[in-house]
């Protein structure tokens, strides 16, 4: 299960996922994604309330991030947590990514 | 066939390979890293030998094979290059460079020559044998902690990677995830069976966003993990994905080879995966290029034999292609090589002085045109001859260029003399090059080997102390020799200084008096003591060595020098060092000149020499010491008319012969000396072609040669040190010859 927010602001279009983010949500998730929503602004995703991340996942992530910066713009992954770090580090996938807290 | 055109280019080739092969292995002892010049030298036998199969040479290419065998494995760090193999593989340069030059049956009817190539071939066999214990020479460490083995009994030619790492390259089924295997399961699984020790996702095959499909595997991995295992248990930890994945896993200790194969062998960007294989620590980067450069070579070696000249130019081309897919930095530099060696052309030396040669004779017929349109005096004509002149000095300047080479080559070769003279010696030298980059005529850079060659064997010879002497005067052990070159005033200048035990100016007279070069109580200079180490027959060593001292003495370097109108200064002081300071006009074929005239005769001063001009009569003179007073300073003077016995009655120009003469004074600077020479006329700059005075004026001194001036006349080249000379030689034996002169 996920929820998926997206929230356009002046500059910046947040987008918020909950939950699975995972083989089971991946396609739904990229459906609801629409390309426009990705491309004119910068990108913020809000990653606070993930319970489940796999490969799947992280491909995904890296597919958002790599189309925000090509219509140049910047993606940040906000408030990861320590489950995603531990993958992240694992695969060595830190540094393709703009990692952000927000207390 | 006519074959004596490309054996023309074969043998040329072959000489530059060769001088460019010494360089390197002299540059062996030299650099960190080795692989580079090995390569370099590798390639250099490697092509000699391809060549010289061609032409049906086989005593080269059976005795380069050896080497160059030796040479790949070194490159491969299958042994350790040290000095002692660098002095075989020298000694093997220049046996190869004596085959060069003679045909098979000539090489197989000298004895002498069939027994060094055997004796050579003997001597490489620590080298050889593939068990390298019994050599001197050990396997390789390599920096990054990758040592590399012999592979005794495994195949020759390949090379273990012990980098104790096993490399997993991980390309699971797309659908891998659909079905419920995460790659995490994998990597956490193996890390239960030893440690992971990095890891690198691809993330590059990600489709386009528009392409993307979610639940798709895109990324692979490589990864390196340090276990104590077998391929079995790895394996087995794939056993579900099998189908359709590409798993990839290369066993700790595994050859080089099987790396470039991993990397072909993937969809992924060759450079990009090689990078990542030397990211892991799974293989190092050196290794890694080694092994790829090995496989163009191998590819090489299948296909026939190339043309010569196509062979390196063709290894180039393929190792870019290859080399480019997988280390950039390689690429670069294997591109600035190339890119190097594409921006020369070869030309015939002859072809070059026969340009030099009819460039001199524009600038004559320049000249005449010049003194007719001032006849004429047409202000069209005049612009037009003055272009023409400035053009005709900017092509003079040119073609002068081309001959003109840094000194740079000629100093290299010296490495080598310093090398096996000091071994021979037992002496450590370490030897400094500065200024390679000055250039100078090519004519003179050959004249000049031979006189540099002595002076430098003398230094290390006679001047560097041995280690216990150094040591006693709190030397260094290793003694210093420096070979530099600069320019100053028009001249080229080549310093070699060694800090060795100096001049002993005592010993010098003492030695002088004892051969009877001069007379005891006699008064010399400081520089004229030091000059006497030129006086032939001179010779200061207690021990004749077979090295300097064999009969060419010191003599023999000035007279070489002075015949390129150059000399020799020396500076000295005992038991800090000396220093030999060659002083060379930048070219002998055409100089701007001075024209003056003395008595009817035409003369042209060097204008790199020259200070100022001035009139003689308003200045103070001193007859009785033939000195000026110039501004305070007292210069020697000299009449040219007075040097040279000239009369009136050598007056050949009419307009001339009525006018009174008016003295002038050029003053004229020499090194360190400063003289003024009295002359009749003058008649300003001018560019001179010169030309070589014959055989039957060889002994004439003070005159370098002579020229045509435009309007037919001849003048005479002053070739100012000597001129100096001469007129201090006639100074002391005539003291009052001036005042006569004047008198008359």
């Amino acid at each position: 299960m996920y929820k998926l927010d997206l929230t356009p602001s002046e500059h910046c279009n947040h987008i918020s996922i909950s939950g699975d983010l995972s083989i089971y949500t991946v396609a739904d998730i990229y459906n609801e994604l629409s390309l426009d929503f990705l491309s004119n602004k910068n990108i913020n995703i809000n990653l606070e309330n993930i319970t489940d991340f796999d490969t799947a996942g992280a491909q995904l992530l890296v597919l958002l991030t790599n189309k925000v910066q090509q219509s140049g713009h910047s993606c940040e992954l906000n408030n990861i947590n320590q489950a995603i770090k531990d993958y992240f580090n694992l695969f060595q996938l830190t540094q393709l990514f703009q990692l952000t807290e927000t207390g | 066939m006519e074959f004596s055109g490309a054996l023309d280019t074969f043998y040329a080739e072959s000489d530059e390979l060769l001088e460019s092969m010494e360089e390197d292995l002299l540059n062996l002892e030299d650099v960190d890293d080795k692989l580079e010049s090995l390569n370099a030298i590798f390639r250099a036998a490697h092509t000699i030998k391809g060549s010289s199969g061609i032409f049906g040479l086989n005593h080269i290419v059976e005795f380069t094979h050896v080497v160059e065998s030796v040479l790949d494995r070194a490159r491969e760090s299958k042994i350790q290059v040290d000095s002692v193999l660098i002095s075989v593989l020298l000694k093997c340069r220049d046996h190869i460079a004596s085959l060069v030059h003679i045909s098979e049956s000539e090489y197989r009817s000298d004895k002498k020559l069939t027994q060094i190539s055997g004796e050579l071939i003997a001597s490489l066999t620590p080298w050889t044998t593939h068990s390298s214990k019994n050599s001197s020479s050990e396997p390789d460490k390599q920096q990054t902690g990758i040592s590399i083995n012999d592979s005794a009994g495994t195949t020759t030619d390949k090379e273990q990677i012990q980098s104790g790492l096993w490399h997993i390259s991980i390309r699971l089924n797309k659908n891998c995830l659909k079905d419920g295997m995460d790659p995490v399961s994998f990597i956490r699984y193996l890390g239960t069976i030893g440690s992971i020790n990095f890891i690198e996702t691809i993330t590059s095959n990600l489709p386009e966003y528009q392409q993307y499909e979610a639940e798709n595997l895109y990324f692979a991995y490589e990864l390196s993990l340090k276990a104590e295992t077998d391929l079995q248990t790895l394996e087995d930890a794939f056993m579900f994905v099998q189908e359709e994945s590409d798993i990839t896993i290369i066993p700790p200790n595994s050859n080089a080879a099987d790396y470039v194969k991993l990397i072909q062998s993937l969809p992924e960007e060759d450079s990009r995966l090689g990078e990542i294989l030397v990211a892991c620590g799974s293989i190092s980067k050196k290794t890694l290029s080694k092994a790829l450069i090995r496989q163009i070579e191998q590819g090489m070696e299948n296909k026939n034999e190339s043309r010569i000249g196509e062979v390196l130019l063709e290894q180039k081309s393929v190792s870019e292609e290859i080399v480019e897919a997988a280390l950039q930095k390689q690429k670069e530099s294997e591109k600035n090589k190339k890119q190097k060696e594409i921006s020369f052309v070869r030309v015939e030396s002859d072809r070059l002085d026969y340009l030099i040669n009819l460039i001199g004779e524009l600038v004559i017929n320049n000249q005449r045109v010049d003194i007719i349109s001032e006849r004429i005096n047409d202000n069209f004509l005049n612009e037009a001859i003055e272009s023409l002149g400035r053009f005709t000095e900017k092509i003079r300047d040119a073609a002068l260029d081309l001959r003109m080479v840094p000194i740079g080559g000629t100093f290299q070769r010296f490495k080598r003399v310093v090398r096996d003279t000091a071994q021979e010696l037992g002496k450590e030298i370490n030897l400094v090059i500065e200024g390679a980059e000055t250039e100078l005529d090519r004519l003179m850079v050959e004249k000049l080997v031979d006189p540099l060659t002595h002076i430098v064997r003398n230094a290390i010879d006679h001047g560097i102390e041995p280690i216990e002497e150094r040591k006693k005067a709190n030397k260094e052990n290793v003694g210093t020799l420096k070979l530099s070159a600069y320019h100053q005033a028009g001249h080229i200048v080549i310093e070699i200084s060694d800090d060795g035990k100096g001049l002993d100016q005592n010993k010098l007279m003492g030695k002088a008096i004892e051969r009877g070069i001069i007379e005891e109580g006699q008064q010399l200079s400081r520089q004229e003591i030091f000059q006497l180490i030129f006086h032939p027959g001179f010779s200061t060593a207690e021990n004749v060595t077979n090295l300097s001292g064999r009969g060419v003495g010191m003599d023999v370097v000035k007279r070489n020098v002075e015949s390129l109108q150059g000399s020799v200064e020396i500076s000295s002081e005992l038991s800090i060092g000396t220093t030999l300071r060659i002083r060379l006009p930048l070219t002998l074929a055409i100089i701007d000149g001075f024209h003056v005239e003395s008595r009817g005769t035409h003369f042209i001063i060097p204008q790199a020499t020259i200070i100022e001009c001035m009139d003689f009569t308003m200045h103070k003179t001193d007859t009785n010491r033939q000195c000026i007073n110039l501004r305070g300073e007292m210069i020697p003077y000299i009449r040219l008319s007075q040097v040279f016995c000239l009369s009136e009655s050598n007056c050949r120009t009419i307009e001339q012969t009525d006018k009174k003469h008016r003295d002038k004074l050029v003053v004229v600077q020499f090194g360190e000396h400063v003289a003024s020479i009295v002359v009749d006329e003058l008649h300003g700059e001018i560019q001179t072609v010169v030309k070589p005075m014959g055989q039957i004026f060889q002994n004439l001194k003070g005159i370098g040669g002579s020229t045509l001036l435009g309007n037919g006349e001849i003048a005479f080249i002053i070739d100012v040190p000597q001129l100096i000379d001469l007129a201090v030689g006639l100074e002391s034996t005539h003291p009052d010859l001036d005042r006569l002169s004047e008198n008359e």
